[in-house]
Parts: C-alpha cells; sequence; structure tokens
C-alpha cells in the first residue's frame, strides 16, 4: 500500500464539466428530436429526417475536423483530447440555430470553420473567445445565404419567420392589430409551443424552458446571465411596447420570438466566452439584451441575438478586468461599475427603442415562393409562372367553359379540369384529374373538401387559404396556377395555350393538304381534300366549309390511309373529328397524342380547305403583287441551274444557291410549255438548324413555288429572307433555264 | 450573500453518518507516545530531562516566546528521548518521547478553579496556565484573544463543525455537556461580551434540544446555522451571525469565537483541574475498515489509531493519509505522525484520479469562495507570476479552505494553484523587506 501525498483539499464534488456536457448533450438531443418530429409530422417526413442528418453531418464535421487538428497538432491520444474538447456541443448547437433549408455543404464548412476558428486556434475549449456556434452561424448566415436547399425553403418557409413579419412592420404595431399578425403563427400560444417554422431547434419555448430548468436543477448552468437577460429583454421591450401603445404582448413576443430563449437557455451560458463573475455576467446580460433590442429594431438582420451574443462576447475579457477583485473588500465599487454600466446599456436601448415607427409592410415579394403572407393577393397579381401552368379549352357551352389544365406542383406535373362561370368569371368547381406530388403531404391539397376551398374565386380574389405556411405548398401553387390561367382565358385575357399556333401559322412538317372545291350550297361548300398520311398513304375527306364564317362544319374522312396502325385510327373515330368542327384559320387544334403524324394530316387538309374557302375572298395577287416578280429580281447568291433531265415537256432543274447559312439545293420541276414551275423539292437544306429558315424548308411553303412564272411575285417570309432568297434565286434560275430551252 | 456576489458557501456531503452514531473507541493506550515539541509555527522548549519519570499532568514543555503555552504529559512513565520527524502540519519537529508505563498515575497540573467568584484577572491568569488553546485547528493559545476584550457584543462558542467526515467535536460535546456548559460560561465572563451563543449546525436536531436543556437559564443562545462549508470558518461564521465583515481578526466586527472542544477543554480545567492530554479524533475515511471515533493520548501515533479501528480496507492500493478533513487537512504521505493538541481528525481515502479538463470559466469557484475571491482568475495570473495583478485579485485573502478545488467542475487543483501564487507574493515581499533592511 502507498501513501500518496496530494495538496489539500482531497475532496471534490461529483459534478464534473464533463456531467454538464452530457446534461447539456441530452438537452440539445431532446431539442433535436422535437424538431425533426414537429418538421416531419408538419412537413413530411423526409423533412425530420433533414433534421436528424443535418445534425449529424454537423456532428460528423466537428468531430472529424478536431481529429485531424489534434492528429496534425501531434496529440498523443485523440479520442481523449476529442472528449475533452466538446465538438459536437458545438456540432449541434450550430445546428440547432441555423435554418432548415441550409443545405449539408454549407453546414459542414462552417461547423469545420467555427471548429478550428472558433475554437481551437485560441487553444481549444475553454480558451475561446467567441462561442464557436454563434461564430459558426455568422458564417453561414454571411457566406452562405445563398445556398439554400431550394426545396426545403419552399416547402417550410412559406410564411415569414416572426421575426422577419415583425420587421416588415417596423417592430411596432398597435395592440389590436397584434392578434390578427400573430395569427400567422397560430398565436403566442402556438409560439410558446413551437408549431411554426423558425430555425431549426428555435422554435418551441416550453421546451427551451424545461432543457434550462432541468440543466439549473444539476446545477449546470448560472442563473445569473440568462435570467437577467429575459428580464431585461421583457422589461426594455415591454416599455417600449407601453410607450408606443402596443400592450403586454410586445415583450411577450420579443421573448418568445427569434433566438432569446434559445441563446438564454444555450449560449449565454456558455461560460467560457462569458464573464466569470456574477456582477460580470449581470453586465453582459444588461448589454446583450440591449443590443438584441436594438439590433432587432434598426438592424437588417432577421434576429438581433446572435450577433448580440458575439459583440458581448468580444467584451467579456473587458467585463472580467472591469469587476476584478475581492468581491468583498470592493462590493462598493463592483455595484456602481455594475449599475453604471447597466444603466449606460438600457439608457441607450431605450432611446433607441423610441425612435421606432411603425409601418405596414411592403406587399410581400414572393422570391422563390418563400414570402407569401397571408391572406393570399390578388390572384391576378400572384406571380405563379414557376408552376408552368398551360390550360386547353375543352368544352364551352357560352355559360360555363371547362378547361383541361396541367401545372408543375413539387414532383410532378398535375392536370385538372377547371370549370369556369363565363358570365362571373368565377370558378364554379376544380376538379383533379391526375396528382403526381407527394403522397401524403401534397394530396391534402387535392381532396373534395380541400378543393370546395376553390368555388366562387375570381382573378380579383383568391383562394380562401390561411395556411400558406402548411404544407403542400407546391400542390396548392400548381392548383393556383391553374386556377389563374383558366380564369384568365375565360376572361380573354389571355389566349389558349400560347405554346400552340393558330392553325394558319401552324407548322404541318411534311403533309401538303390539297383541295378542290366540290360542291357550293351558298355559303356552304364541300371540299375534296387529300394529304399524305403517317404510313405514305394519301388520306382524303370531305371537308365542308362555310365560308362565310370561315369555319368548318363537318368533315368526313373519305379514304384513310394510316388504317391498320391502331393509334391512327383512332383519330379518324367520329367523336375524333368533332374536334375539328367550328375550328376556322384561327383555332388551333390540339394534335391527338400518339397520333400526331394522322392528325397532322388532317389538320393539313383542315387548313387546305379554309384556305381555299378563304382564298375566295381574298383578291388575287393582293398584297403580294407589291414584291417584284422574280424574274425581275437581282439575285446574286451564284445560283445556278444544271438540266437534270428533260422530255421536252417538262424539265428537271439541280440548282443551287447561298442561303444564310449554307448553299441551299433543289430540285425544281418546269412545265417547258408554260414555263412554270410544277414541283420543287430542296434536296439539300444548308440553313438547317436556323430556326427561322427551317420555316421554308416545308411542302407547305415550298407549295407556293408550284406554279410560279418568273412573272410571279413569291412573298417573302418575315425574318427569313436569305433563306426565302436562296429559294427564289434558284427558282428564277430554273425557270430561266426552262425559258432559254 | 447578495445579489452581486455568490453564496459564498456551500453544502457538501459530510459523510458524518459513518462515525457519528457509533461509540467512542477509548482504549487505545500506547507504549510511547511522542509529544510535538511545537506550538504553530514557534518551538516549545521542553522543561523535563531524558530519563524523568513523569505523571499524568506533568509539565513537559512550554512556549515562552510572546505567548506562553504549557504542554502537559498525557501518560505516566519515562522521557525517553527527543526525536526529530514530521508532525501532522508537514513540518519536521521534535517529539519528546515518553515511555508509557500504562500505570495513569496523575498529578494535579493546577487546582480546580472557580470562574465565578475570581475576577476576570484570574481567570485569564487560569487559562493561560492551564495551557489552553484552540483546538479546532489551529492551536492559537486561547488567553491571547482575551486580553483586551473591548466593545465585543457576541460571544461565540463554535460547535459548527463544517469539515466533511469530522464528528469528534460532536461527539465530544455529546459526551462532555456539563464541561462545555462550565467552560462556555468561563469564556462568555472572559470575553465580557454583551451576548453570547453557541453555533450549530441547523441539522444536528437532536445535540441543539440538549444544548438548549443544558444551557437553559444562562446568558448563552444556541444559534442554528446552515450545513454548510465553511460554515465553521471565523467570518463566514461571524457574518452569518451578525452580518458583520472585518479586515483582520474578529474583534473587528465585535466577536470572540471559541471553539467547543477548547471550551470543553476549559471546563474540564476549571471543574477537574486537568490539562489537555487527550484528543477525541475523529478517524473515517473509505479506506478505514472501521471508522469511528476514538479518545487518544496526545503523542499516540496515526498507524496505532488505524490500527485500533481495524486498519485500511482491504485491497487499497494507493490512500491519502489526510490529518484533519478532506477539505483543509493536509495529506502525509506516512502514518508515523503522531496527533497534537489541534488534530481532531484522520481521514484516510483512497486515492482517485479525477479526470481533469481545461477549465470552462464557469465561475462556480468565485461564486463559493468565501473570500469573495475569483480563485481560478488568481491561478491563471498565478502561472504567469504577475505580482502586481495576484495583488489586484487579493490573493493574500485566500484561507486555503478549499472551496474551490471541491467546486471545479473540471477538476483542476485551484486552491493548489491559488496556494502557489500566495506563496509568490509572499516569497516577493519577503525578499524586499529583507533588501529594505540591508
Amino acid at each position: 500500500m502507498k501513501f500518496v501525498f496530494k495538496p489539500s483539499p482531497n475532496y471534490r464534488t461529483e459534478r464534473s464539466t464533463i456531467g454538464i456536457m452530457r446534461d447539456l448533450t441530452i438537452c440539445l438531443c431532446a431539442v433535436v428530436l422535437f424538431s425533426a418530429v414537429y418538421h416531419g409530422t408538419a412537413f413530411g417526413f423526409s423533412y425530420g429526417l433533414r433534421v436528424v442528418l443535418m445534425s449529424a453531418v454537423s456532428v460528423i464535421a466537428a468531430l472529424a475536423t478536431e481529429a485531424v487538428y489534434f492528429k496534425i497538432m501531434g496529440s498523443k491520444d485523440i479520442v481523449k483530447d476529442l472528449r475533452h474538447s466538446f465538438g459536437w456541443v458545438t456540432a449541434l448547437i450550430l445546428t440547432l440555430i441555423t435554418r432548415l433549408d441550409v443545405t449539408y455543404y454549407a453546414l459542414a464548412v462552417a461547423t469545420a470553420i467555427c471548429i478550428v476558428f472558433g475554437k481551437l486556434v485560441f487553444g481549444g475549449f475553454g480558451q475561446n473567445i467567441f462561442n464557436p456556434a454563434a461564430f459558426g452561424e455568422a458564417i453561414i448566415m454571411n457566406s452562405f445565404a445563398a445556398h439554400k436547399a431550394a426545396q426545403v425553403t419552399a416547402d417550410v418557409y412559406t410564411g415569414a419567420t416572426p421575426m422577419a413579419a415583425m420587421d416588415s412592420y417596423g417592430w411596432i404595431m398597435s395592440s389590436d392589430k397584434f392578434g390578427e399578425f400573430v395569427q400567422q403563427f397560430g398565436g403566442l400560444g402556438n409560439m410558446f409551443l413551437g408549431q411554426y417554422p423558425s430555425v431549426i431547434g428555435g422554435s418551441c419555448a416550453a421546451l427551451l424552458l424545461l432543457c434550462g430548468a432541468y440543466m439549473l436543477w444539476k446545477k449546470d448552468i448560472d442563473w445569473h446571465l440568462s435570467v437577467f437577460y429575459l428580464i431585461s429583454v421583457f422589461c426594455m421591450s415591454l416599455i417600449v411596447g407601453l410607450i408606443k401603445g402596443a400592450g403586454i404582448w410586445y415583450a411577450v413576443f420579443n421573448i418568445l420570438g427569434g433566438g432569446v430563449l434559445f441563446g438564454a437557455v444555450f449560449m449565454m451560458t456558455d461560460p467560457v466566452t462569458t464573464p466569470i463573475t456574477i456582477p460580470g455576467r449581470m453586465i453582459f446580460a444588461f448589454g446583450c439584451a440591449a443590443l438584441t433590442l436594438i439590433l432587432r429594431w434598426k438592424s437588417n438582420l432577421p434576429d438581433g441575438v446572435l450577433f448580440s451574443i458575439l459583440l458581448m462576447n468580444m467584451l467579456t475579457p473587458a467585463i472580467d478586468k472591469l469587476v476584478d477583485g475581492n468581491q468583498i473588500k470592493n462590493a462598493g465599487i463592483i455595484r456602481r461599475k455594475v449599475i453604471i454600466s447597466s444603466a449606460f446599456a438600457v439608457a441607450v436601448c431605450m432611446a433607441v427603442g423610441l425612435t421606432i415607427e411603425g409601418k405596414e409592410p411592403a406587399p410581400a415579394a414572393p422570391a422563390g415562393g418563400s414570402a407569401e403572407v397571408t391572406p393570399l393577393g390578388a390572384l391576378q397579381e400572384e406571380d405563379l409562372s414557376s408552376a408552368k401552368a398551360a390550360c386547353t379549352e375543352s368544352s364551352n357551352d357560352g355559360k360555363t367553359a371547362v378547361y383541361a389544365c396541367e401545372a408543375f406542383g413539387f414532383e410532378g406535373t398535375n392536370k385538372a379540369d377547371v370549370t369556369v362561370d363565363l358570365k362571373k368569371n368565377e370558378i364554379v368547381s376544380v376538379k383533379v384529374t391526375e396528382f403526381n406530388d407527394t403522397e401524403g403531404i401534397g394530396d391534402a391539397a387535392v381532396t373534395e373538401e380541400a378543393l370546395k376551398a376553390y368555388k366562387g374565386v375570381t382573378l380579383e380574389g383568391n383562394v380562401d387559404d390561411a395556411s400558406a405556411a402548411t404544407p403542400a405548398t407546391m400542390t396548392k401553387k400548381a392548383l393556383r396556377a391553374m386556377v389563374q390561367k383558366a380564369l384568365l382565358m375565360a376572361t380573354g385575357q389571355e389566349a389558349a395555350a400560347p405554346a400552340k399556333p393558330p392553325l394558319s401559322e401552324e407548322k404541318l412538317k411534311g403533309y401538303h393538304g390539297e383541295c378542290t372545291a366540290e360542291s357550293t350550297d351558298g355559303d356552304i361548300t364541300v371540299y375534296a381534300c387529300k394529304a399524305t398520311g403517317f404510313s405514305g398513304g394519301t388520306n382524303e375527306a370531305k371537308v365542308t366549309v362555310d365560308t362565310a364564317k370561315g369555319t368548318v362544319t363537318d368533315i368526313e374522312i373519305t379514304v384513310f390511309a394510316d388504317d391498320g396502325d391502331d393509334v391512327g385510327d383512332d383519330a379518324a373515330d367520329a367523336d375524333k373529328l368533332e374536334r375539328y368542327i367550328g375550328a376556322s384559320l384561327d383555332s388551333s387544334i390540339d394534335n391527338l397524342s400518339g397520333a400526331t403524324k394522322t392528325t397532322g394530316s388532317f389538320k393539313a387538309m383542315v387548313r387546305a380547305a379554309l384556305e381555299a374557302a378563304g382564298a375566295d375572298e381574298i383578291p388575287e395577287g393582293g398584297s403580294a403583287a407589291s414584291a417584284g416578280t422574280i424574274g425581275n429580281e437581282a439575285f446574286s447568291l451564284s445560283q445556278k441551274c444544271t438540266e437534270s433531265s428533260n422530255d421536252g415537256s417538262t424539265a428537271v432543274y439541280a440548282c443551287s444557291a447561298k442561303g444564310y447559312a449554307g448553299t441551299n439545293e433543289a430540285e425544281i420541276t418546269v412545265d417547258l410549255k408554260e414555263g412554270k414551275i410544277t414541283a420543287m423539292e430542296i434536296t439539300t437544306f444548308a440553313d438547317d438548324g436556323d430556326n427561322v429558315g427551317d420555316d421554308l424548308n416545308s411542302a407547305e411553303k415550298l407549295g407556293a413555288y408550284v406554279g410560279a412564272t418568273l412573272q410571279s411575285a413569291i412573298n417573302e417570309t418575315g425574318g427569313a429572307t436569305m433563306t426565302a432568297d436562296s429559294f427564289k434565286a434558284m427558282a428564277a434560275e430554273a425557270l430561266k433555264a426552262a425559258a432559254g430551252n | 450573500m447578495s445579489l452581486l456576489t455568490g453564496p459564498m458557501k456551500h453544502h457538501l456531503n459530510g459523510h458524518k453518518g459513518l462515525t457519528k452514531e457509533k461509540p467512542v473507541l477509548k482504549t487505545i493506550d500506547p507504549d510511547v507516545v511522542w509529544i510535538p515539541l511545537v506550538n504553530g509555527n514557534a518551538p516549545c522548549k521542553p522543561c523535563v530531562n531524558v530519563g524523568d519519570e513523569v505523571k499524568v499532568g506533568t509539565k513537559i514543555a512550554e512556549r515562552n516566546d510572546h505567548f506562553y503555552l504549557p504542554l502537559f504529559s498525557p501518560v505516566s512513565g519515562t522521557v525517553t528521548g527527543i526525536e526529530k520527524f514530521m508532525t501532522s502540519g508537514l513540518t519536521p519537529a521534535d517529539h519528546l518521547r515518553i515511555q508509557n508505563d500504562h500505570k495513569h498515575t496523575e498529578v494535579r497540573a493546577f487546582e480546580p478553579f472557580d470562574y465565578e467568584k475570581a475576577s476576570w484577572e484570574e481567570l485569564l491568569e487560569f487559562v493561560k496556565n492551564a495551557g489552553m488553546l484552540g483546538l479546532g485547528g489551529a492551536g492559537f493559545p486561547t488567553y491571547v484573544k482575551y486580553l483586551k476584550p473591548e466593545n465585543v457584543s457576541l460571544f461565540i462558542v463554535n460547535a459548527v463543525e463544517c469539515e466533511p467526515y469530522l464528528t469528534a467535536d460532536y461527539k465530544n460535546i455529546e459526551e462532555n455537556m456539563d464541561l462545555l456548559r462550565t467552560g462556555t460560561l468561563a469564556l462568555f465572563k472572559l470575553s465580557k461580551a454583551e451576548k453570547g451563543c453557541v453555533a450549530i449546525k441547523e441539522d444536528k436536531k437532536h445535540q441543539i434540544a440538549e444544548l438548549q436543556k443544558a444551557f437553559a437559564g444562562t446568558p448563552i443562545e444556541i444559534r442554528t446555522v446552515p450545513d454548510m462549508y465553511p460554515m465553521g470558518w471565523e467570518r463566514t461564521l461571524v457574518y452569518q451571525l451578525t452580518k458583520k465583515r472585518y479586515d483582520k481578526l474578529p474583534i473587528e466586527a465585535g466577536c470572540i469565537l471559541n471553539n467547543a472542544s477548547t471550551a470543553i477543554a476549559l471546563g474540564n480545567a476549571i471543574d477537574n483541574g486537568h490539562p489537555i492530554t487527550h484528543k477525541y479524533v475523529t478517524v473515517s475515511g473509505d479506506a478505514v475498515k472501521n471508522p469511528q471515533n476514538v479518545l487518544v493520548p496526545v503523542g499516540t501515533k496515526a498507524h496505532e489509531i488505524i490500527d485500533a479501528c481495524g486498519g485500511y480496507t482491504e485491497g487499497t492500493e494507493e490512500v491519502l493519509m489526510i490529518a484533519g478533513g478532506p477539505m483543509m487537512g493536509r495529506t502525509i504521505p506516512n502514518d508515523q505522525f503522531v496527533i497534537a493538541p489541534p488534530n481532531n481528525g484522520l481521514t484516510v481515502l483512497i486515492n482517485k484520479e479525477p479526470e481533469e479538463v481545461k477549465c470552462l470559466r464557469c465561475g462556480r469557484c468565485t461564486e463559493t469562495c468565501p473570500s469573495g475571491l475569483q480563485p481560478i482568475r488568481i491561478a491563471m495570473t498565478a502561472a504567469i507570476f504577475d505580482e502586481e495583478e495576484l495583488m489586484k485579485l487579493s490573493v493574500l485573502d485566500c484561507v486555503e479552505c478549499g472551496m474551490c478545488t471541491y467546486v471545479c467542475r473540471s477538476k483542476l487543483n485551484v486552491t493548489e494553484l491559488v496556494r502557489r501564487g500566495k506563496n509568490f507574493v509572499r516569497t516577493r515581499q519577503a525578499n524586499r523587506a529583507k533588501e529594505a533592511k540591508k
């Protein structure tokens, strides 16, 4: 047995720093758990999981950083050093004071930086000047402000946080207004329970107080700083609130909202960065409270707590020095110093507080869908473009119209039939036909009950959706976008599906319809039309056109070459043909999904019929006359033609001419007797890829050259002059060659 | 305590149950006793020669510098020599070796005394010649405190016994209530105080009742104080009872204090003409097999007492042998030292190495420091030997009560670091004084 010598005392409390950190870790984990459950239930499991994953990422980053640092510093026992450095506490606190939409990457980098530059370079645990977690959050706020997971922002932070919302009112409002204001967070009671989105761990006042009480009971933390901080924040905001005509609620809001409670429980109780004596802690508390309120009132920061702590951290050594010495013998001096410095802090804060003025919030500018403040603004004002809504009128009986709409929601495109009362210009019903958003979240927005909310919605009003902050935001947004689009169409403010051009301008590549009038009965003319179809055959139809109105009254497919192809078949069904009835050159006709080519063929016929009907009324050579004849136009496009065949009556010329991007080549057939072009086919199209020129390389446009003589004028198509000139040059050259024959 | 200072005291687990209810072992009668010839830091001159026969109560040495203090033999037998070895104060000192003949023949050191009839001067002279000294730990000659008792408002008998593990005073009071009464009243007379009281911790309910019974009809009050450490320290106790602070001596606050066992010793001298020969000593701690109180002759070696208490706990590899309680008692690296009059405990603990981490500046040491200091700031300043800063931090006000080390969450030896700062400043001051003399 050995007698050991040790200086007195040889008796120690069982409480230890390691125990403090264990209790602190328990409390932090409880807050993480609460946050995970809250976000998981309110926004979906993936968000609950995200809370846990973010904590894990931060803790791992912290431990890895410290391990590397200790390794570099030549540590003999890295595990022990890690245990005594308590990096995970910093990581957890940092996670809890960040927002859920901070990316994992940003969080990990900020953790590493704050561990190294906030703690380790000062000498490690116990030596750091700044609260490392606050340091890390400052890095996130300043360096990763734009580094957000957009989807999380859009889903979780739909409404303004209490701090931002209050800020938009200039940090003061009358007590009657407040009741309404605080409703967006479910009232003060709800704020106490933390059922609103805030930073990850900052919202539940009840839980934070519980954690504080637990750590006080375990004698882990000193109450002076936190309690004086809370009291002074409360009292100073109460005084300002009372003077400015707000009520007691103002002080309560200042305590419950933002990071005040979290800071008081988890950050100001970090003794490393706060003064060591009780008088010092009182000065710190008053200073911190004053700075918190001043920063809230006057700065652009979302909240003042974080930076007030960092600023006061900086003063900690000075405060320690200020109240040094024997606390009994210097009691008088120390008391005086505490009173003077606290009074100074309070006076400055009060002076600033008296200058605050209430204001009306600026209209919410929904940037990335992040700031829709309830109630929603007028639907017509709302920017819902991100949902990419599109509607087509599927029926219209004059009184009501049904629009088949689609819009992008959270995960996919949702479709709905929106019925609009055309007289009142309001929504009759919304029926979701296809739902592709997240099961379990988004589908709450598309239940019959939920969809009733859209009944009666007008462009001037909006959906009575007071719960913009609740889940399924994106799905709701898609619904609103569809409703908006349908209403805009119904009121004629927007044409149907802008993506679809009217029939007259539609590109029907490869389908050239030809019609000949078969019979005419007054305004009603029946055209026999034909056009190539899908399988290369020619479809034929009888199209009846009301020439007066310029609309199709009937269509009958007489020869259906695309038969045998199941899909195309469909297009020829009587009920599918109804789509063409009532069509004019201005209407746009949907391609029938899966039978595009057949539809194209039909459309070509319909258009040809309509054009033929319209052509009767347009005097020939009208506007076209103004252009010079191709024979007279001087082209210097190195155009040339070589005769490739000649049977005496017709000759085929292989021509070439410079276009916009290169040399185009064409095979032009000329009727040698009449000196006119009977066919023109582009064999090499060098202007391809140029969207403008493309247009001209179509059977339809080339049709313009059929029948052309040197005396014809060919209308230039605006915007594709070079290509058109190239074509015209070839045509002219071929005709000249034919004439020379 | 005010809003700006911490509680300046702290409840400790006293572990007093280990010994409080057990009977006092009185059978220890060592073959040899060694009387330390020292009082405080002052040597005492033996007044017997080697080979002399002594009886219980024979005056064997005295301190005779600016204070006077006689020492009396606790046993009967033969003086066999003077040996130098380490005292319980960790300083080497001469010890008078007396071979015990186990006959317990007594000689009256002085006659019993009627303190009520005697004059104040006669009483003071009696206290001086009876060799009364502070038995609470200081060993300071008692009469010196009463030389000029002016404007004393409160006389306090300190029965607080705040040091953990120790129950010697408790047992002593329990067994010698009458002597306590006599001694207290005599000291009260000597103090010329307006009021007198016995201060005792509020948790000792039974003894409080006993005391109230014993002191019924006397001007002595029984005052209870909270179960805190260091409640028995003069400053803390005076502040607790009077709300007054003082700079150097309690008399500045109008108080005179004496330990309860000193009062009992005086009672024994007055009633029985018996000097201080035996001590109640608490033997406790987790490294002792049978913790209990013992009544032993002054000069008994520690190992004999431990042996009488069943020895060390089996399987113990490293022990801390502490003379006194674990807070202020010194660890002695052997068990060969002897019990001197001021000793009242042997605390033997199994050595445990705490897991030390860096200071987290929690401020517990500052809050609980009974002197109102900032121990950890002193400790950090001591590390860089900044004398000026140490003086600003009032390092010399530290009484080494051990509280800062006790409360330290990071398990640092704060008290020791402060002690070093204190020693550093003292050495510097002493060196300067020497230079000034030259």
